[in-house]
């Protein structure tokens, strides 16, 4: 049942790829400017290597028949060459992981925070505590992650010195074992701070809201006419179908994390999947941009088929194939 | 009638609330009368990521408001705007049509000589050189030849002069200012020099450290190209200049001579001679030189570099300053012999400095095809150099990390490591450099932002002399644009520049106004010239009469008019109001 599942989810995504890629192939070449011109710009290049750079490039062909020879390199595993010669898969390969760990890490301390602390400002309603959770999540929510970024460098990295001003030299020392985990951790922690500030608010007031909402329902009161204690009550009943919302949000929410944030990158020096996109899409390098769009789309596809089965576990009333069970 | 004091003011505020709110939109007097009478407009467009052009672009258009001239300003991402600037389909078209009117950036220099001439052309645009601008005049053209065509230098500095007269005859750009930048090394290096970038890491020292120990000096850079090659790697890219020149050296080197200028020094090359014509240079190359594989380096290597170079399948962009050579001869091993069609004084700094290329082993570049030339090497593993640095890591757009050269033909460099990371938030790269976690900030960073640290940084050690900037930011025109093409119009537009203004405040001083695309770093500059760029509303009139756009009379008397209206009309209401609210209260 749920490999059924997941294998048509996964053939689905094949159509959605395509879909996807094509676009962005499509706005790439629609915006002015091209890989080329930019290339010789700067260094003002003569007009005959302009022609040979095109062919070279590959970029003299008609838009269709240059997409489908990138879709048909993807099958083989080449995502394309950028246009100083570096191979995009390596471009990814260096940069893919620092994003998902710093995105993942932060998704998770959000989401945990935000349930716990959700849970507790919905059941105790009213009260000084929420209060003052609820206060503490609109600055949160406010504040700018970029002006924060640098109020943290400038007060934990310069002032008192306890982090690295930025991440530029993760990977620079050679250090093992138990001390380079240290030092990744140092280096992860004020952009993962900035990030989880910015995330946990957003998610902290839709579980709050949906706490309260469901604490009014009926079965809740039946729950607790049935004698049962209050923690179950918040945890067992409340808390599950509160999730409910907050799953669909972290679903949304999907292309911005694996996009890689790129202002948290840009003030931590983060080596991100974010500056990359970024730097190429203002270099007009296409090849790097779509490869950076197809892993995106592809990582989002996975994780919301994932989603899509926590979803299920949590509301039994959603599942898979319907009246089978 | 009689008023008690509260409906005295009550009327008296709403008098002025009416006049106040009438008057408003004539508040903005410079603007009426810019639009009312503006009979030029035009657009500007200043690239994203370029404030101090941007800002100086805003006193500008307040100054030519005022005076009748409109001149819209328009921000573009660097891509967009080199592609309208620079591709040969759009360069020619208006703002408009597609391309531009007006733009706002550098002409940049590389001291040693007048690189940028090499492949300018101010008469039209042929294939082989550049003139974004479409400036098409005879004059200066022949005298940027002349100046060419020559080895002496005191009859070249004349040519130069000449073109420089003619240029603020007939300019095809305003030339706004020189800027300085701070040097934002740590106070302990020695030669480090913002203008070189890493060329000359060698001669690098760090105060209180031998030569024995081992020492790291860290640079941060705001963005790199990925280039791991000396052939596409250098021609005007940071990455050429700051991560791997001291990788690839060439024939010859730029080298910062005691009374501040800069020349070219032997790097490769021993020594060379000119001919007496001019048409044949002879380098004579240093021997025993080995690369990082055990290859002897020859005179073979150079031959196959420039060859490749000029073949455009290599599609590498150097081939446009490197037109001149003829024949590329190694009549041995260690003698080269380039032949010219010819004189081309340019040759040499085109030849040495880093602006061009790195010499390429010939055993294994000769041996592939030129369409394979680009993106060759991708890992520091496969590099082969001969530098007094070479590549030990390498993560894309994150950092370059450089070792010293064991083997180096002139001895261990002092600095045996340098690690370049991109750091691309300029904040962030103070802070670091302020904390000490880099040693210094490449010339990039500069700004209003650095400028604002300046007193803490120098507290925390770093050097913070301002060194001038081999650039001219400038107005520049499109020549094919029905209005700008008039060149009393871009006069009497030089002629409505605070520039006095533009350099205290925008540049906090640090900068001088321009007198021409040549800078005062360099040899040749013209210092008997005044600066072109002034605020003189009168010869801006004169030359706007010359251009035919002849100024309406003025709005002043219209707008004083009207103002009068709305006061008698507002004391009339004001009245009317009191006599009702007096009736009223008669009434009663």
């Amino acid at each position: 049942m749920l490999k059924r599942y997941i294998f048509i989810r996964l053939l689905l995504a094949i159509p959605t790829l395509i879909i996807v890629t094509s676009l962005i192939f499509l706005l790439l070449h629609i915006a002015p400017g091209n890989p080329i011109d930019v290339l010789l710009a700067a260094s003002r290049g003569s007009r005959e290597i302009r022609e040979v750079l095109i062919r070279q490039f590959g970029f003299d062909k008609p838009w269709h028949i240059q997409y489908f020879l990138w879709l048909y390199n993807i099958f083989t595993g080449n995502l394309g060459i950028s246009l100083h010669g570096i191979p995009v898969i390596s471009l990814i390969a260096s940069r893919v992981w620092y994003t998902l760990e710093l995105m993942l890490i932060s998704q998770f301390i959000s989401v945990f925070l935000a349930v716990m602390f959700g849970a507790l400002a919905g059941y105790k309603r009213g009260s000084r505590l929420d209060k003052t959770l609820t206060f503490l999540a609109l600055l949160g929510y406010s504040i700018p992650d970029f002006w924060l970024g640098l109020i943290f460098i400038l007060i934990f990295s310069v002032t008192l010195g306890w982090f690295p001003v930025g991440a530029f030299s993760l990977g620079l020392s050679e250090t093992t074992g138990i001390t380079s985990i240290i030092e990744h951790l140092r280096y992860l922690i004020p952009p993962l701070t900035v990030l989880v500030i910015a995330c946990t608010p957003y998610y902290f007031r839709l579980l709050r809201a949906s706490i309260v909402e469901i604490l009014d329902a009926d079965y809740i009161t039946t729950a607790k006419a049935k004698g049962a204690g209050e923690f179950i009550v918040i945890y067992k009943h409340a808390l599950k179908n509160a999730l409910v919302p907050l799953t669909t949000a972290v679903g949304t929410s999907l292309g911005l994390i694996f996009g890689g944030n790129y202002i948290i990158e840009v003030v931590f020096a983060w080596p991100g999947l974010g500056t990359l996109l970024v730097a190429a899409a203002l270099a007009r390098d296409y090849w790097v941009v779509m490869g950076v769009s197809f892993i995106t789309v592809l990582l989002i596809i996975i994780s919301s088929i994932m989603i899509d089965i926590v979803y299920a576990y949590i509301n039994p009333k959603i599942r898979f194939g319907g009246a089978e069970y | 009638m009689k008023l008690s004091l509260k409906e005295f003011m009550k009327i008296s505020m709403t008098l002025l609330l009416a006049y106040l709110i009438a008057g408003v939109p004539f508040l903005q007097l410079d603007t009426v009368k810019a639009q009312e009478q503006a009979i030029i407009s035009f657009t500007c467009t200043v690239p994203t990521g370029y404030d101090k052009e941007y800002a100086a672009m805003l006193i500008i258009k307040d100054s030519l408001a005022k005076n009748g001239i409109e001149m819209n300003i328009v921000r573009e991402d660097a891509g967009t705007f080199f592609a309208k600037v620079w591709g040969a389909e759009t360069f020619r078209l208006t703002y408009e049509e597609g391309g531009f009117d007006a733009d706002s950036y550098w002409w940049y220099w590389r001291p040693e000589d007048m690189l940028f001439f090499s492949s300018f052309t101010a008469k039209g645009f042929p294939p082989e050189g550049w003139n974004e601008w479409s400036y098409n005049n005879d004059y200066a053209a022949d005298m940027l030849d002349a100046a060419l065509r020559t080895y002496d230098i005191n009859e070249r500095r004349y040519y130069y002069h000449k073109f420089t007269e003619e240029f603020q005859r007939d300019p095809f750009f305003i030339p706004l200012y020189y800027f300085e930048v701070p040097k934002a090394a740590r106070a302990d290096i020695e030669n480090y020099d913002p203008v070189l970038y890493t060329q000359n890491a060698f001669d690098w020292k760090v105060k209180g450290k031998t030569y024995d120990d081992y020492v790291t000096v860290r640079m941060a850079i705001p963005y790199t190209e990925n280039y791991l090659d000396p052939l596409f790697g250098m021609t005007s890219s940071l990455c050429g200049y700051s991560c791997i020149a001291p990788v690839f050296p060439n024939l010859l080197k730029s080298k910062l001579q005691p009374d501040g200028t800069y020349t070219l020094v032997p790097d490769l090359a021993e020594s060379y001679e000119i001919s007496e014509d001019g048409l044949t240079i002879t380098f004579h190359l240093r021997h025993n030189i080995l690369w990082s594989d055990g290859e002897p380096f020859t005179a073979e290597d150079v031959k196959v570099t420039y060859e490749g170079m000029l073949d455009p399948a290599s599609g590498v962009p150097a081939l446009a300053d490197l037109r001149e050579i003829e024949s590329i001869k190694t009549p041995d091993d260690y003698t080269v012999v380039f032949r010219l069609r010819k004189p081309h004084a340019l040759i040499l700094a085109t030849l040495g400095g880093y602006c061009t290329a790195g010499i390429v082993p010939a055993h294994i570049f000769g041996k592939i095809p030129r369409e394979q030339w680009r993106g060759y090497w991708t890992e520091p593993s496969q590099i082969v150099s001969l530098g007094a640095y070479k590549v030990v890591e390498f993560v894309p757009n994150t950092r370059y990390v450089l070792e010293a050269n064991p083997n180096y033909w002139g001895g261990k460099p002092f600095v045996d490591r340098i690690e370049i990371v991109v750091i691309p938030e300029t904040a962030t790269a103070i802070s670091a450099l302020k904390k000490g976690e880099v040693d210094i900030l490449v010339a990039e960073y500069a700004g209003p932002e650095l400028l604002a640290e300046l007193s803490s940084l120098e507290a925390a050690g770093i050097d913070m002399s301002f060194v001038l900037w081999p650039a001219t930011t400038y107005l520049g025109f499109n020549l094919n644009h029905p209005i700008l093409n008039n060149r009393y119009v871009r006069l009497a537009i030089a002629n409505l520049i605070p520039i006095d203004t533009i350099i205290n405040d925008v540049l906090k001083g640090r900068g001088r106004p321009a007198n021409g695309p040549i800078y005062p770093g360099s040899w040749a500059y013209p210092s008997d010239i005044p600066p072109l760029a002034k605020y003189d509303p009168e010869k801006a009139m004169e030359y706007l009469r010359k251009a035919g756009y002849v100024r309406p009379p003025t709005l002043t008397m219209l707008v004083y008019i009207y103002l009068g209206v709305v006061l008698i009309v507002g004391i009339v209401v004001g009245f009317a109001i009191g006599f009702i609210v007096s009736r009223k209260r008669y009434k009663k």
